[in-house]
């Protein structure tokens, strides 16, 4: 049986510089795997190469097959660097738009996401606040059940109630594979099922959550700073 | 696809932006028609004959052109303003109630549509919800093309919402549905016949609605291959205000192949007299025609469509 997500030999080069190189991974279906690096490490490109967001050279397969917009799951949500949202409309209006795209939409479901991130929806978005921009991307990314979920730094800008929530939707979510970019080690421990560490745009380590330890942070430094 | 283009197509009439544009446009087809109710067109005007330069004339004015060419166009000329002539031979009197105001919307329609073809598919860059797009299982093109095709029903529409609302305006004004109903004598095959002067001016303002609305989609192309809205409209406005000042300037040096090229072919109101086109082919040696305006516009929006795609397939979305 294939694996949910294959990435074969992937390099990304703007002109001279090397942004990935050599990326192998595979990830089975229904796993969280998280990516720590620092900033300009690579993660965010690595997200975008996956999603077919930027061009590059290697192999990125689903379920064995490529052609992204083809083999892409149904359900795909993603948060990548800031929420992107239409600034001029309320956020109940970004929902409704979005929702159109989907056949059958849980509208229960949403209103669930809507109330435990207490968000005011009938505000225009370009009023809300950072954390609420936050909020209304990860509902959007969350709205239809996704079946592979992309995270770009999902904790940022959230206050602590909202950090918890979200971790405890992300734990509650069955058969969703999901890949999340985040320097908050402490919250990736506690979701991740693997953490992969990427460095000058490579893998240099891949945590198992098994071998997940009290001193995880130090060794997750200690891998992408070389430092200890 | 037709399910992207039609959720794009009604959100963005729904836009407060394009109901304010349909809104100026009810008002000033009512503003226009008030104002010009009284004023009528005449085809019976003295028509000012240029007579023919001798090749010293010709060559002393134009040194770098060919004479025997403009003999040709000459003649050409010379046939069209007998042709014009012989209602006033017919001693037939076009005295009618002008629909010709409805061409000085042109101006405004263009402008509209080089901003709703700059914008649409750059805001998407801007916010970045074009991400969003990739992830719904459509591939680029059909995303591309889904933008493209919604450019074209909105400048579509905004062009039959003028002659609707011009229409109305003028039952309004006039209180009759009669002016829907006028004949004018136009010479055709060297015959006069009556024709409705009515759905005459709706097949020119069909006509006039093509360069509009390739004026729409090569803004879209510019602003993909720019990548900044602002450079395209500016870029587009300037092109579409001096397009033809700049070519009859460059025809003066005989660059002759600026003739194939869009310039002249953004403002279609040349061809709605045939004797002004002739005597513009006359004067510059050009052989201007709608047939070649239509088959070039046709050639550029293909050609521009090829490219700003294949931009649009290569474009990495940071």
């Amino acid at each position: 049986m294939n694996d949910f997500l294959e990435i074969k030999k992937l390099n990304k080069n703007v002109k001279d510089n090397i942004i990935l190189k050599n990326i192998n991974m595979n990830i089975k279906k229904g796993d969280i795997i998280g990516i720590i690096g620092l900033n300009g490490s690579g993660k965010t490109t690595l997200l975008k190469c996956i999603l077919g967001f930027v061009n590059f050279d290697g192999e990125v397969l689903f379920d064995g097959k490529s052609k992204i917009y083809k083999i892409l799951p149904n359900n795909v949500g993603f948060l990548i660097e800031s929420p992107n949202l239409y600034y001029n409309w309320t956020g109940i209006k970004n929902l409704k738009f979005w929702a159109k795209f989907y056949g059958d939409f849980d509208y229960d479901y949403v209103k669930k996401l809507i109330d435990m991130f207490e968000l005011d929806l009938h505000k225009k978005v370009k009023k809300y606040s950072l954390g609420m921009k936050q909020k209304l991307g990860i509902i959007i990314a969350l709205m239809n059940k996704p079946d592979f979920l992309i995270l770009d730094e999902p904790f940022n800008a959230l206050d602590i109630k909202s950090v918890v929530n979200l971790r405890k939707l992300l734990l509650s979510i069955n058969d969703t594979t999901i890949i999340i970019s985040s320097h908050d080690i402490k919250e990736l421990n506690k979701i991740c099922d693997k953490l992969m560490l990427i460095k000058k745009g490579e893998i240099v380590d891949i945590i198992n959550n098994s071998d997940f330890s009290s001193d995880l942070e130090g060794k997750v430094i200690g891998s992408v700073v070389n430092v200890c | 696809m037709l399910k992207l283009v039609n959720l794009l197509f009604f959100r963005e009439i729904k836009k407060s932006y394009f109901i304010i544009i349909l809104a100026i446009i009810l008002i000033a087809s009512f503003v226009v028609n008030f104002l010009s109710y009284n004023h009528y067109e005449s085809d019976n005007n003295l028509i000012n004959v240029q007579s023919k330069l001798n090749e010293e004339e010709f060559l002393k004015l134009y040194p770098n052109r060919n004479y025997n060419r403009y003999v040709e166009l000459y003649e050409d000329y010379i046939d069209e303003v007998i042709k014009a002539t012989k209602l006033n031979n017919y001693e037939i009197v076009n005295n009618l109630y002008s629909f010709d105001t409805i061409y000085q919307f042109q101006v405004f329609l263009s402008i509209i549509s080089i901003i709703v073809g700059s914008s649409l598919l750059m805001n998407e860059f801007k916010c970045g919800t074009i991400k969003h797009f990739l992830v719904k299982k459509y591939s680029r093109f059909k995303i591309y093309f889904a933008f493209f095709l919604t450019v074209v029903l909105l400048v579509l529409l905004i062009n039959l919402f003028l002659f609707i609302s011009y229409t109305l305006s003028m039952i309004c004004v006039d209180k009759s549905f009669d002016l829907l109903y006028i004949t004018k004598s136009v010479v055709l095959n060297d015959k006069v016949v009556d024709i409705n002067y009515y759905y005459l001016t709706f097949t020119k303002f069909i006509c006039n609605s093509l360069p509009i609305i390739f004026v729409g989609i090569l803004s879209f192309f510019i602003s993909l291959a720019l990548f900044n809205k602002v450079f395209s409209i500016s870029f587009m406005f300037f092109v579409n205000v001096f397009g033809l000042v700049i070519f009859q300037w460059l025809l003066n040096f005989d660059i002759s192949f600026l003739m194939y090229s869009f310039l002249p072919y953004l403002d279609y109101t040349i061809f709605n007299d045939r004797l002004s086109l002739v005597e513009f082919n006359m004067q510059y040696g050009t052989n201007l025609s709608l047939f070649n305006g239509n088959l070039l516009l046709f050639v550029y929006a293909i050609l521009g469509f090829v490219i700003s795609s294949l931009l649009f397939l290569k474009k990495d979305l940071n």
